[in-house]
């Protein structure tokens, strides 16, 4: 059986059609973990990466406590070591010691490698949803009850004294705990983007890189949430505060838009942590804000077709895609 | 040749984040003897918006710099300064962390410095907004911003009791963790927290910064226009 590989646009030169017709160790593990084929995202296999981890990294993310075993026996040598296995025709090589051992330390009871504190509603948490599906890394989502202030309980914020979401565990660090969306996905890009699909290398792009997170932290965030609290959530609606936050919600899409007419991605030419830190918030303020004409007659592909454009690609990508309609799917069942 | 010895212009203005860079600067001077130029960028003449300094910074506001030792490489946002300025010019690490020699302390400086930046300043900043420049005095959202600043001085307060600094090992060390919020801290007042009397361990941070020579030096830079 052949897979259809799901490509993220923009780097289809990077990924590649893996055809492993009828092994039964392949078939068998897809069909232990529940996978389908066209849900199969195979990259490129480069020197010293493994294919095998790479599957396993989205078999993994899409779910699968079954995994583990199948895996040891199919590697062999309790998925340590460099090996080659031969599969009818292609051929796999085990990962780098490291990778393997990092995908099965998990000491959580709940056997995922992190535990992420998040919520139903704000885009921050699924923003480190997003990064961490596309590196394919395990995670349980504990979703905090903002009415009953779970955020502010002693308990959490034993872990994020500032009492908001996303917080992470790093189950394969020593139960290490960070949080602040923008440098949990610097820690996830620095530690486990071992291939730096979704993070630079190059100095000077580095610099860039934290440059358009910080802007996103600071100059997106909280201007594009206080829009939001003034619009939505303010019992009372007062028009000179709003007009301010969604005058802001223009001019910084009018600052996206200024870069983006001359390049496809904010840095490194593709699509890096730096793209992906700024959707949530543009895929919240599409559906929840614009509808409720606040911001006038804005319309995005017409005024900002650049942005736009980088946003579609953006919520293609199905890692974007899978936490955009889990949290769609999640609201509903809530309301 | 100037940009040897001063490879760094700072586009800046007597705002909280320009002394975030000024600051820093000045200990970079005293720690290395780095010196660098200064470009009054003068936000109340909308200065910031015109296309020439767009081209620094497409989003225009200040502080941006420019490294003339490095083929004129620009980097905005305060806190990207602050990395970019320790990553070059502090290469014995004493205010910060290697990223591959220190990960954990690294990741942990990252955070304070995200938070800083995308939780204290842009809410004091809004807080100055409606308590000072707003033409309608509009009670709820000057009370809505005051009560998030006190919330996060309350969370800097927890974090440095029993630490000098924010970032480093035991009671921490100097870094620009601390470069990146004190400027703004010690603007309380402006945004209508008369004292930092309810912050104790906050109000003697700033102290203890403040009475840095070099870290002085850098809050009270002037510019020219």
């Amino acid at each position: 059986m052949s897979y259809k590989p799901v490509l993220p646009i923009g780097q289809k030169e990077k990924n590649t059609l893996i055809n492993a017709p009828a092994s039964p160790y392949v078939e068998g593990y897809l069909e232990t973990i529940g996978l389908f084929p066209a849900q199969l995202h195979v990259p490129l296999q480069e020197a010293g990466n493994s294919i095998v981890s790479d599957c396993l990294g989205c078999a993994i993310g899409w779910g699968s406590a079954r995994l583990s075993a199948t895996l040891g026996s199919y590697v062999g040598d309790s998925g340590r070591g460099a090996q080659q296995k031969s599969l009818q025709g292609s051929t796999i090589k085990a990962s780098h010691e490291t990778d393997m051992s990092s995908l099965f330390s998990l000491s959580m009871s709940h056997g995922k490698q992190f535990t992420l504190y998040t919520h139903v509603g704000g885009p921050n948490g699924w923003k480190v949803a997003s990064v961490l599906e596309e590196l394919g890394l395990t995670y349980e989502s504990t979703y905090l009850n903002f009415q009953s202030a779970e955020q502010k309980s002693p308990e959490h914020l034993r872990l994020n004294p500032n009492g908001r979401i996303p917080t992470i565990i790093d189950h394969g660090n020593n139960d290490f705990v960070l949080w602040e969306s923008d440098a949990i996905l610097l820690y996830l890009g620095e530690k486990y983007d071992t291939r730096k699909r979704l993070t630079v290398t190059d100095e000077s792009e580095k610099h860039q890189m934290l440059q358009w997170l910080f802007f996103q932290a600071s100059g997106q965030g909280p201007y594009f949430g206080q829009a939001a609290w003034f619009i939505r959530s303010n019992p009372e609606k007062i028009p000179s505060v709003i007009n301010r936050y969604t005058k802001e919600i223009t001019r910084i899409f009018g600052v996206l838009e200024s870069v983006l007419v001359k390049q496809e991605w904010l840095v490194g030419g593709k699509m890096t942590i730096a793209d992906m830190s700024f959707v949530m918030f543009n895929h919240f303020t599409l559906v929840h804000l614009v509808p409720t004409g606040h911001l006038g007659d804005f319309d995005f592909w017409k005024d900002f077709p650049a942005t736009a454009a980088w946003h579609a690609r953006l919520t293609a990508i199905p890692s974007i895609k899978k936490v955009i309609d889990q949290r769609a799917c999640m609201l509903q069942k809530e309301s | 040749m100037a940009s040897a010895s001063k490879p760094i212009v700072l586009y800046g203005w007597p705002t909280p984040n320009a002394r975030k860079v000024t600051t820093f600067l000045e200990e970079l001077k005293v720690a290395y003897g780095l010196d660098y130029d200064i470009e009054g960028i003068d936000i109340g003449k909308n200065v910031q918006k015109q296309p020439a300094f767009l081209k620094i910074n497409p989003n225009g506001r200040v502080p941006a710099i420019v490294d003339r030792a490095r083929n004129n490489f620009n980097v905005f946002e305060s806190a990207a300064i602050l990395l970019y300025l320790q990553q070059h010019y502090d290469k014995e690490n004493k205010f910060g962390f290697d990223p591959k020699a220190d990960p954990d302390e690294y990741s942990i400086l990252l955070q304070w410095i995200f938070f800083v930046h995308g939780g204290l300043g842009p809410i004091q900043g809004q807080a100055n907004h409606f308590n000072k420049y707003a033409p309608e005095k509009i009670p709820y959202a000057i009370n809505r911003y005051i009560e998030e600043t006190k919330r996060v001085y309350s969370v800097l307060d927890t974090r440095l009791t029993e630490r000098d600094w924010l970032a480093g090992p035991g009671r921490g060390i100097f870094t620009i963790a601390d470069a990146n919020a004190i400027p703004w801290v010690r603007g309380h007042a402006f945004a209508g927290i008369e004292t930092l009397d309810e912050w104790p361990n906050v109000k003697a941070w700033v102290a203890r910064a403040e009475a840095r020579p070099a870290f002085k030096a850098g809050l009270d830079v002037a510019y020219s226009k």
